[in-house]
């Protein structure tokens, strides 16, 4: 976990550092009452200061568990994120409907190992609950895209 | 009061509304991987059109489910549905192993029962008086509430306290974008339409524990969970009423209290109790073999904290742990705002939820001793068909919130945050709490300095200050003195 609280610690640090820099653009306080840029510079200091912590400390540290991120069900993970990217924009360009199908369909052809009817099946009455549900009793329109 | 409480509780829908919750919960809680958090998140957006009561109730409805459902999997399976029924696992497992798995079930649903029942009556007795008493809190005292709320939440939610401050303040960055309320400035918003009303928490929270949550099971996706326990004679034996009432009590009311701290969820308060039973009984080497107290203790002390989690988000606006902070969500939806006064302006609704917190724990029990049998098949629901649907639901729950894409890019951009700090052993809580705390914290800490013409003294100018702060030096220096202790223990072994 070393490296791990390592990268925590900087990508930490660097945020907090961007937020005070973006604070100081905003008005100052006057006569001893904190203006906006009072709260955010305060919390950033307190993150900027436990940043530090976590990076001395694991650098400091002989843990000798490591950070795991590159096995073959870690891929799947990413993979899956890279999925669910391309459904939030299939979902905004061509349509809730068919992009939740294609998005269900995709997975369960990944993950299971069920037959083209199930997969096609199982995907369309899911498909078609949640946009009953939602969009008859809970009155959300899905109004976006070139289809439905 | 209690009568249009009554009113309000008794009708048809909304008693099926708790019923359904409860059910739903158990299904969730029993599916290893889906937490309470995250199935009271997925339901959250199903509740945005209903009445407060109706909503509110359903959400506990599948808060107490879960949490009791969590047992059905630790005790059959080994495998904790929710973190909160890990102690249970210890015990139930080997009970199950002995042939005993519908003796085993039965004791965890009467405790967890009785221990649910046991915070019901703490949240009806405690939480009027405290609601009375927060209603002498100004500006200050409600600064170092949240200040307390904050550093207690940092230093309890996982094993680094520099690791809860860094998401605990993250949710504090976070909850600064918008205009400021005070005076007018816009902040971190880069010039995004979007950002202009603020980053809205229920987005964050879908995305942090229900989208990060559906992403670890994928880890696991191809592993398969079969139930070979015989599931016969539910209904706890004469022989087993002592333990169970026992430890219903005491360790109810101990979950509660645990349940009461900002943070400090039923995970912690099952193995506080767990630990407690052990220490007290009798026969300490017995546990770990599958005994009725080491099943007892931590299910009626994880049911316990369901009650006492609501105490201080009801009462001060301070969520106890994270379903609870789902729940203030919940109900800044239907526009009610926790804290001392929604007992004055809203106090039928208040009573509402205390008597369908009851309601909720009988139907737990009702169903749990009768429809084990059906629960247990939950687990044989293919994770391959339900970590998809889940997917789904994320991206259905954000956008359905305000109608806006943004939010689901919100949503998803967290849940891959969440996915990452889990990873490196980092709990999402506080970074919720700290967005729910935060805006609390910031906007009493001007208006004091605005009051005060800018004397810091202010904090300190009444016994309840002064009380806060006390509190707040014990919450951080603790943990500090224990790491150190832990250290020079290590060190010398």
């Amino acid at each position: 976990m070393k490296k791990g609280n390592i990268i925590t610690g900087i990508l930490f640090s660097i945020f907090s550092i961007f937020v005070i820099l973006m604070s100081l653009q905003l008005p100052p306080s006057k006569n001893g009452v904190p203006g906006p840029s009072t709260w955010p510079i305060a919390i950033s200091l307190i993150m900027l200061l436990a940043a530090m912590t976590v990076l001395i400390n694991a650098i400091k540290s002989t843990d000798e568990e490591s950070l795991i991120l590159n096995t073959i069900d870690h891929y799947r993970v990413y993979i899956s994120m890279g999925i669910l990217i391309l459904y939030l924009l299939g979902m905004y360009y061509i349509g809730f409907c068919v992009a939740s199908f294609f998005m269900l369909y995709a997975f369960f052809t990944w993950f299971g190992e069920y037959k083209l009817i199930k997969r096609i099946l199982i995907a369309t009455i899911i498909v078609a609950i949640v946009f009953f549900l939602f969009t008859k009793i809970l009155h959300v329109p899905f109004r976006f895209g070139i289809l439905f | 009061m209690i009568q249009e409480a009554l009113l309000i509780v008794m009708q048809p829908l909304v008693l099926l509304n708790i019923l359904l919750g409860v059910a739903g919960g158990i299904c969730i809680g029993c599916l290893p991987g889906l937490t309470a958090t995250m199935g009271v998140a997925l339901v959250l957006p199903l509740t945005f059109g209903m009445s407060a009561a109706n909503s509110i109730l359903l959400l506990i409805g599948v808060y107490v489910g879960a949490i009791y459902g969590g047992s059905i999997s630790a005790i059959l399976l080994n495998t904790p549905g929710t973190p909160a029924s890990a102690a249970t696992a210890l015990d139930g497992y080997k009970m199950a192993s002995r042939g005993e798995a519908g003796r085993a079930l039965g004791i965890s649903t009467s405790s967890s029962f009785i221990g649910g029942i046991v915070s019901c009556v703490y949240l009806l007795l405690v939480s009027p008086q405290l609601a009375k008493f927060a209603l002498k809190f100004s500006s200050p005292e409600f600064f170092m509430l949240a200040v307390f709320g904050l550093c207690i939440i940092t230093s309890i939610s996982g094993k680094s306290m520099a690791k809860g401050i860094l998401v605990g303040t993250l949710g504090i960055l976070i909850a600064t974008v918008g205009i400021d309320s005070i005076t007018g400035t816009m902040r971190f918003t880069f010039k995004n339409m979007n950002l202009l009303s603020g980053v809205n928490y229920i987005p964050v929270m879908i995305g942090l524990f229900a989208m990060s949550q559906a992403f670890i099971s994928v880890e696991e996706i191809k592993q398969k969970s079969v139930v070979n326990q015989k599931i016969d004679h539910v209904f706890p034996k004469r022989e087993d009423w002592g333990v169970i009432i026992k430890s219903g009590l005491g360790f109810g009311s101990l979950g509660t209290l645990v349940g009461c701290i900002p943070g400090a969820g039923a995970d912690i308060a099952a193995f506080i109790s767990y630990g407690q039973a052990k220490n007290l009984s009798k026969t300490p080497e017995k546990f770990g073999t599958g005994i009725p107290e080491a099943i007892a203790a931590p299910e009626a002390a994880n049911n316990g904290v369901t009650g006492g989690a609501l105490i201080p988000m009801l009462t001060l606006g301070v969520p106890g742990d994270a379903v609870a902070a789902i729940m203030i969500g919940a109900l800044t939806v239907q526009g009610l705002q926790p804290g001392p006064l929604l007992f004055q302006n809203n106090g039928p609704i208040v009573y509402a939820i205390f008597i369908g917190m009851f309601i909720a724990n009988i139907f737990m029990f009702i169903l749990g001793i009768n429809s084990l049998r059906l629960f247990a098949k939950v687990l044989s629901i293919p994770k391959q068909i339900l970590i998809p649907i889940i997917f789904l639901l994320c991206f259905v729950g954000s956008y359905a919130l305000n109608n806006n894409i943004f939010d689901v890019i919100i949503m998803l951009a967290f849940g891959i945050l969440g996915y990452f700090l889990n990873k490196v052993n980092i709990s999402s809580s506080p970074a919720v709490l700290g967005l729910i705390l935060g805006p609390m914290a910031e906007s009493h800490f001007r208006r004091s300095l605005l009051m005060s013409n800018g004397d810091v003294s202010t904090f300190l100018s009444t016994g309840i200050c002064w009380f806060f702060f006390v509190l707040i030096i014990i919450s951080l220096v603790i943990p500090a003195l224990r790491t150190i202790m832990s250290n020079k223990a290590r060190k010398t072994v």
